[in-house]
């Protein structure tokens, strides 16, 4: 047994304590600015996110792009498998937590989740804007050389696998993004959306829209999925407490057709 | 539109063999009435016929309860259990604290991802060794492509043998049960280790992969069967968190935080 004092290293976070109290902050320090003496009334929720992950504050294009990104990922809307799953939680008055549990676990998945986010974005970090190589990998994607423990991801990570053309609010969220980030990776895929598309045999989908903007922005591909699972909470907690309001005798059940029913008087086994 | 739309013929009547529930009157688990068809089932073995489908003998439960049981360690300092003991500290609720706790375990450097890599390590090895190759080879591609084999060796107890499994083949031998090709393949993978000079035990999750394996687990039956693993080492925690003062498990003072970045600065953006 060790009884040396536990320490947790930081390379952004330093809090000073009260001269009479050890356990109580004083003074918080993100990345050598003072949290409550200084930044708080100056920086935008934005700009001081940025800087918890990026450890330097984000110029204005930067914090702007993070603000409109999470604008329109806030509600995927009640459709959504994670706003679905929190409405789940909602309407049956579990604790709020619990609702956005729901929403993170559905969120998270390869299907319009923040895992089809992270695979985008590793191809963003691996081809950077080479369009040949993208064209090449999205007609013939890699094998895996093993399993993992996430379901096999079923289309190109980035484009809807339902959709024949590119969605309105993708192409309302792309045209605003190229006003703010008019030069980097954002405008690349802007200038070649449509070849993606075609080597993908899916449209550009919003998932693919997150994963190119906060790659542009700096973030590395967990950056970008964890950006995205907190982004998408405010619609699904909204959505779940409307839900509660309302009640689980508005809430839809949906109907079931069970194939191997035994009956009401079952079957034996064996 | 000119093609009917992909996911619409899935938006009538979910059609399932899973299961159904009649409120008043019954409910169906995979074609059987759980009440009057299963109701002599234990929790494991209930939880195994859903995964499965299929039932197992009561020897077989036996070991994959033993595979639980071993692996179950009240002790809080552990990642995913400190989740649980903090969820008490913080005076959450239990179903927070392990559901937290139990999201934890799927880690890769222990529990559930470990436990899919062996268990994938295990299956395209068995695979490769059936169609003609020889394990030397599929070794050195293994680490050829995977820096490392999953299952062999324990950073946190090197040079000790895995207390865990002697527990586990106690109760294979005491329950008549032999071992499987997944499991006789993690000793051959050892002997062939050991040649190269690569001393590596085999550790318990490579075991808790091929056990169940030699059972006719998938691999996604294998996670399935597993998640719930560490989870009875978690409630004595929390519930031991709750019996302190709130905020007195794991507390940390501010100076127990080192920081190593920039220095003072002003926002001026």
């Amino acid at each position: 047994m060790s009884d040396k004092t536990p320490i947790i290293n930081s390379e952004f976070w330093e809090e000073l304590p009260h001269e009479d109290d050890p356990y109580c902050t004083k003074i918080a320090i993100c990345s050598g600015y003072d949290v409550y003496g200084d930044l708080l009334g100056k920086a935008s929720y934005f700009e001081y996110l940025y800087l918890l992950f990026k450890k330097e504050p984000p110029n204005k294009k930067q914090s702007h792009a993070l603000e409109l990104i999470a604008v329109a990922l806030a509600n995927p809307g009640p459709r959504d498998p994670s706003v679905h799953a929190a409405m789940c939680a909602g309407v049956g008055e579990c604790p709020s937590s619990a609702i956005l549990y729901a929403a993170l676990a559905c969120g998270a998945g390869s299907y319009g989740g923040a895992r089809e986010v992270y695979l985008m974005a590793e191809f963003w970090q691996t081809y950077g804007t080479k369009l040949n190589d993208w064209c090449e990998l999205l007609m013939h994607p890699k094998e895996p050389t093993r399993e993992e423990v996430w379901p096999v991801c079923e289309h190109p990570p980035g484009f809807a696998p339902y959709d024949t053309t590119c969605r309105l609010p993708v192409l309302q969220t792309l045209d605003h993004l190229i006003t703010v980030l008019p030069n980097g990776l954002t405008s690349w895929l802007f200038e070649n959306r449509l070849l993606l598309e075609e080597a993908a045999g899916h449209p550009l989908a919003m998932t693919g829209l997150a994963a190119t903007v906060l790659t542009d922005i700096g973030f590395s591909p967990q950056e970008c999925e964890v950006f995205v699972l907190m982004f998408r909470l405010p619609g699904a907690a909204a959505h779940a407490l409307e839900q509660q309001r309302l009640g689980f005798r508005q809430f839809p059940y949906f109907s079931l057709s069970l194939s191997n029913d035994p009956g009401p008087l079952g079957k034996n086994h064996e | 539109m000119n093609n009917p739309h992909p996911l619409e013929k899935f938006s009538g009547p979910m059609q399932s063999t899973m299961g159904q529930a009649f409120p008043g009157e019954r409910a169906v688990f995979r074609g059987y009435d759980l009440h009057q068809n299963l109701s002599e089932m234990t929790w494991l073995e209930l939880h195994l016929f859903g995964i499965t489908g299929r039932r197992f003998k009561p020897n077989e439960l036996h070991l994959l309860d033993m595979i639980w049981q071993v692996t179950s360690y009240p002790e809080p300092r552990i990642w995913n259990n400190r989740v649980a003991a903090l969820a008490g500290s913080a005076r959450a609720t239990s179903t927070q604290a392990f559901s937290a706790a139990s999201a934890a375990t799927e880690a890769k450097l222990f529990g559930l991802q470990v436990q899919h890599m062996c268990g994938d390590f295990l299956f395209r090895t068995q695979q490769r060794l059936e169609i003609g190759h020889a394990l030397n080879d599929i070794l050195e591609d293994e680490i050829k492509l995977h820096k490392y084999i999953k299952g062999f060796g324990r950073p946190i107890a090197a040079d000790a043998q895995d207390e865990r499994i002697p527990a586990i083949f106690k109760v294979l031998a005491n329950q008549g049960l032999t071992q499987g090709k997944y499991t006789k393949l993690v000793f051959q993978v050892e002997t062939a280790l050991e040649k190269k000079g690569l001393s590596l035990r085999p550790n318990y999750a490579i075991f808790a992969s091929s056990l169940p394996m030699d059972l006719g687990l998938s691999l996604k039956e294998l996670i399935c069967y597993l998640y719930t693993v560490v989870l009875a080492g978690m409630p004595p925690i929390y519930l031991e968190a709750l019996e302190r003062p709130e905020g007195a498990t794991f507390p940390i003072k501010c100076n127990q935080v080192k920081y190593s970045g920039v220095g003072y600065r002003k926002w001026e953006i």
